[in-house]
């Protein structure tokens, strides 16, 4: 059994370890492809499927995230096409309607040609990434910022009981959000608990 | 913290448990005090945020006290348009609270519940256990008269 697997991204042939991710591979050969919940410090995610990428895998074509999408012999991967385009597109288009202005959301919107309009606003500011509360647990391991509720009710809330004592001397998370939610909740629940504790 | 004890006992201290054990406390206590949260969390060795995460989850679970009174208003497509809207609304406006809080005096508490089969006689609400049927809004103010 050879560890090495051979996949072909952009009809760029490549040589990759087995377990390695599609986007693992296409960003050691420089080719682009754009993401919202990969942080290279974090376990893959699958969050945001800004990464889908359109695969062929022994005659069958698919549309995979490709952060998750661990590689195999004989891969071949498009990472641009009319369907991967569209499907990105309507992400772009569905989370500009929860946070509309997001520097990096105006930015792949630009690119993708997508139409703010689209879904009609519902400003939530938080796109559900999921980065500050990952990087909190996996890289800090403080745990101050959590997932809450569930279905469309499902929102990031910081733990006052950690927060106030941990964030001020870390705030690490804040310039990972592409929405700076995460800076703007943390302001609240400080000012929710009483302004920062001394 | 010796009934978070017994219950962690109960489950061996085996963190798989973690929602078995959230069920024991949300039964003993009638919602999940908060200071349980971080007793779980340290006991289990379980992330804070992690047991934050399953506990607001579930609708099973309530992290605030219910009051004496649970009100229920079944929010099946059936209840709801044959005006179980309009009776929300109306229970919202004499408790002077929304659904998912408790009077300050802590004697109701409004939730919605799922549809319970006996659509027939919808609008349906439920106080305590007991199921009243074909609810108007106008009768709303003499069911809570009757209860409290």
């Amino acid at each position: 059994m050879s560890d090495v697997v051979n996949i072909t991204i952009d009809g760029k042939e490549c040589k990759a370890e087995k377990g390695m991710t599609i986007l693992q591979v296409a960003l050691r050969e420089g080719i682009d492809i754009p993401t919202l919940c990969y942080h290279k410090d974090l376990e893959p995610y699958g969050g945001c499927r800004l990464c889908t990428v359109e695969i062929e895998s022994r005659g069958r074509k698919n549309y995979v995230v490709s952060c998750l999408y661990p590689v195999e012999e004989g891969l071949v991967v498009k990472t641009r096409s009319p369907e991967v385009e569209k499907i990105r597109r309507i992400i772009v288009e569905l989370l500009l309607a929860r946070a509309p202005g997001s520097p990096e959301l105006i930015k792949l919107k630009e690119e993708y040609g997508a139409k703010e309009e689209k879904f009609g606003k519902e400003p939530i500011f938080c796109i559900l990434c999921g980065l500050c509360v990952r990087y909190c647990s996996e890289v800090k391991k403080k745990y101050a910022i959590s997932f809450v509720q569930s279905g469309v009710k499902r929102e990031i809330s910081f733990i006052p009981e950690i927060a106030l004592k941990e964030c001020d001397k870390c705030k690490e998370c804040f310039p990972l959000c592409p929405t700076s939610y995460a800076q703007a909740l943390y302001l609240l629940t400080q000012a929710l608990s009483g302004g920062p504790s001394t | 913290m010796d009934y978070l004890e017994s219950i962690i006992e109960k489950y061996s201290r085996r963190r798989n448990f973690l929602i078995e054990m959230l069920m024991d406390v949300q039964h003993e206590k009638g919602y999940i005090p908060r200071e349980s949260i971080f007793y779980l969390s340290k006991r289990l060795s379980v992330p804070v945020n992690e047991v934050m995460r399953i506990a607001t989850f579930y609708k099973t679970f309530s992290l605030k006290p219910k009051a004496e009174h649970v009100i229920k208003v079944c929010s099946g497509v059936s209840c709801y348009i044959r005006g179980g809207r309009e009776v929300v609304e109306k229970l919202e406006n004499l408790l002077g609270i929304k659904v998912g809080d408790s009077t300050p005096d802590m004697k109701f508490s409004l939730e919605l519940s799922s549809c319970s089969g006996r659509c027939a006689s919808g609008p349906e609400i439920e106080i305590d256990g007991e199921v009243y049927g074909n609810v108007k809004p106008d009768d709303i103010e003499g069911i809570l008269k009757k209860i409290g």
